[in-house]
């Protein structure tokens, strides 16, 4: 595990190794905090990974009352940071948005009451493109998030908060959501390991929808441990979910074994690693196929054309998904408030969200609007569902063969700082590896295959639906190393 | 119709005002955008392919319907200053 110049000793230490000590000791755990506030305090102020940070008298306090009850559960007192549209009891979730900057939601994600009741302790809500809309951070609406290997770079999105917090050592894991590659892209360019579930593995109940089709809650952490540990807490059926699978819960840990626990099948899809691909990052990626070979493991190749339509498939789902789901922040139900007096309905929804939405999210609802407009809808929505469908069927018959899929999880290195966001064809490009996973509803994750000019390079693997073990498996073998 | 004119109707359509100002550059980008959806226009799709909307394929959980006590109007307005003889207001309808 390589680590950014923030973190210290004490302040990366895995969930492991922090339940072995507080069991030990219950007063590292305070040892661990201070330490960790420590960082945030010389580093938060540049990287801007939060937008909500509780003060540390406010987080000792809550673990000096589970300390006296006397069983910390198997997070053992993990700092989790959470990503700011995951709904928070007392806590501000706004989503990265002016639309929602002081919507304090009356009750907790099912994700988020999960990982309070196994032991783990909210430090904060992090930064993030406007509702998840975005590949870089950069769309918050109140500040970017910079990469903390290289501050001049950014840190991948939409989940940029979540992942800098646990690079740059500012948390000891955290949560994230994943509609297009918003957990595996930010993971990537930070040097931490994250997975996007299985479409219905983990609960979406207190996300704040984006593409509901799409969207799955995930882990980052800085080791494969950790995000096994996490998944095992917040995996699981909920009631509360309309689309929550009814499987059994947790189990993860015990494919972090470092060796394989099969003779796998992998796959390597040339599409991915053709088109755009930065030659860097082919090399490192290659350096991973061939390390992965010699530990008993059939990696061959094979082709897939129908991934050259899936960036446009899954824009099309994904906007018109959002017109849809973006229609409540009007300002009556949802959003800021407006003087109303003497004005219709329809001018005040409009001004509303005028001055509540940034320009990404509007350019997102309008062209959704476009796609669902009649006379449009059968030649981009219908047809993208059935390009979809094609996708999915072609996956489902790929992964009869293969145990998984290997790929670069970005094109290319982490873009320097408003080098994409300008160009929106380049800032969605950067999700091309990972868009397809989600149109198919496959579990992914994206682990770092190696450093190229001290920027880290990620790996992502796939599989069928409910293989997270095989590929943490695999993941874990790609990692080598310890945990922290 | 040119793309600033497609904006206006959007505009209307999904209840978001435009800077008018910045009508331009919106125009341009989502003239590009679509033109990156154009792509799937090129696929010949057959016409037995039933469209995906979700991979989820397991039962649907519908939950019971729950009575609520309804908000107190306090609870929607807690400074008071939208309340006219105890009721909201609201915009027009007409």
């Amino acid at each position: 595990m390589t680590l950014p110049p923030q973190c210290t000793q004490l302040s990366s230490i895995s969930i492991k190794t922090l339940r072995r000590r507080v069991e030990e000791d219950p007063d590292f755990l305070f040892k661990y905090i201070e330490e960790v506030y420590r960082v945030i305090e010389k580093y938060e102020e540049r990287l801007r990974a939060y937008i909500t940070l509780r003060p540390m008298s406010d987080v000792i306090r809550e673990v000096e009352n589970i300390v006296k009850r006397g069983k910390l559960g198997p997070l053992g007192g993990a700092l989790v940071a959470v990503k700011d549209n995951i709904s928070t009891r007392g806590i501000r979730t706004t989503c990265g948005s002016k639309m929602l900057e002081d919507y304090v939601p009356p009750y907790d994600a099912t994700v988020v009451r999960k990982i309070k009741e196994s032991g783990g302790i909210v430090i904060g809500k992090t930064n993030m493109d406007e509702f998840a809309m975005g590949s870089t951070t950069e769309n918050s609406a109140f500040y970017p998030t910079l990469n903390p290997w290289d501050l001049s770079r950014v840190p991948g999105g939409s989940s940029g908060g979540s992942a800098v917090a646990v690079a740059a050592c500012e948390a000891t894991v955290a949560l994230a959501s994943d509609t297009g590659g918003s957990i595996r892209l930010p993971a990537a360019y930070t040097g931490t390991v994250g997975l996007k579930p299985t479409y219905g593995l983990v609960s979406r109940y207190g996300l704040v929808a984006y593409g509901s089709s799409l969207d799955q809650v995930g882990p980052i952490g800085r080791c494969v441990e950790d995000v096994a540990a996490v998944l095992d807490v917040i995996s699981g059926h909920d009631p509360r979910d309309s689309t929550s699978l009814k499987v059994g819960v947790g189990g993860f840990e015990k494919y972090v074994v470092g060796s394989p626990l099969k003779k796998y099948r992998i796959v390597v899809i040339e599409e991915m690693v053709s088109e755009g691909v930065d030659e860097k990052i082919l090399k490192t990626f290659n350096s991973v196929v061939d390390l992965l070979s010699k530990h008993d493991v059939t990696v061959e190749f094979r082709k897939m054309p129908l991934l050259h339509y899936s960036l446009p498939t899954y824009y099309i789902i994904a906007m018109a998904e959002a017109s849809s789901n973006l229609a409540r922040f009007d300002g009556l139900r949802y959003g800021i408030r407006s003087d109303v007096e003497g004005k219709l309905w329809v001018d005040v929804y409009r001004k509303i969200r005028l001055a509540g939405f940034g320009d990404e999210v509007k350019r997102r609802i309008l062209l959704g609007t476009y796609v669902l407009s009649e006379g449009l809808y059968e030649g981009y929505y219908l047809k993208a569902a059935k390009v979809r469908r094609l996708i999915y069927q072609e996956f489902t018959k790929l992964f009869k063969d293969y145990d998984a899929a290997i790929s670069p999880t970005s094109p290319t290195l982490p873009p320097r700082i408003s080098e994409v966001i300008t160009d929106p064809i380049k800032l969605y490009s950067l999700d091309i590896d990972t868009v397809p996973i989600n149109l198919a509803g496959l579990p992914a994750i994206s682990v770092p295959g190696g450093f190229i000019d001290g920027l880290p390079v990620g790996v992502q693997i796939f599989g069928p639906p409910l293989s997270e073990g095989s590929l943490l498996n695999i993941a874990k073998l790609i990692e080598g190393g310890g945990c922290g | 119709m040119g793309w600033e004119k497609t904006i206006k109707h959007l505009s209307t359509l999904a209840l978001v005002d435009v800077d008018m100002s910045r009508v331009g550059s919106l125009a341009r980008d989502l003239e590009k955008i679509v033109e990156m959806f154009n792509k799937i226009a090129e696929l010949n799709i057959p016409e037995e392919v039933e469209p995906l909307y979700t991979t989820f394929f397991g039962e649907i959980n519908v939950g019971e319907d729950n009575e609520l006590e309804s908000m107190g109007i306090g609870e929607l307005d807690p400074s008071g200053k939208r309340l006219e003889s105890g009721y909201l207001k609201s915009p027009k309808t007409l």
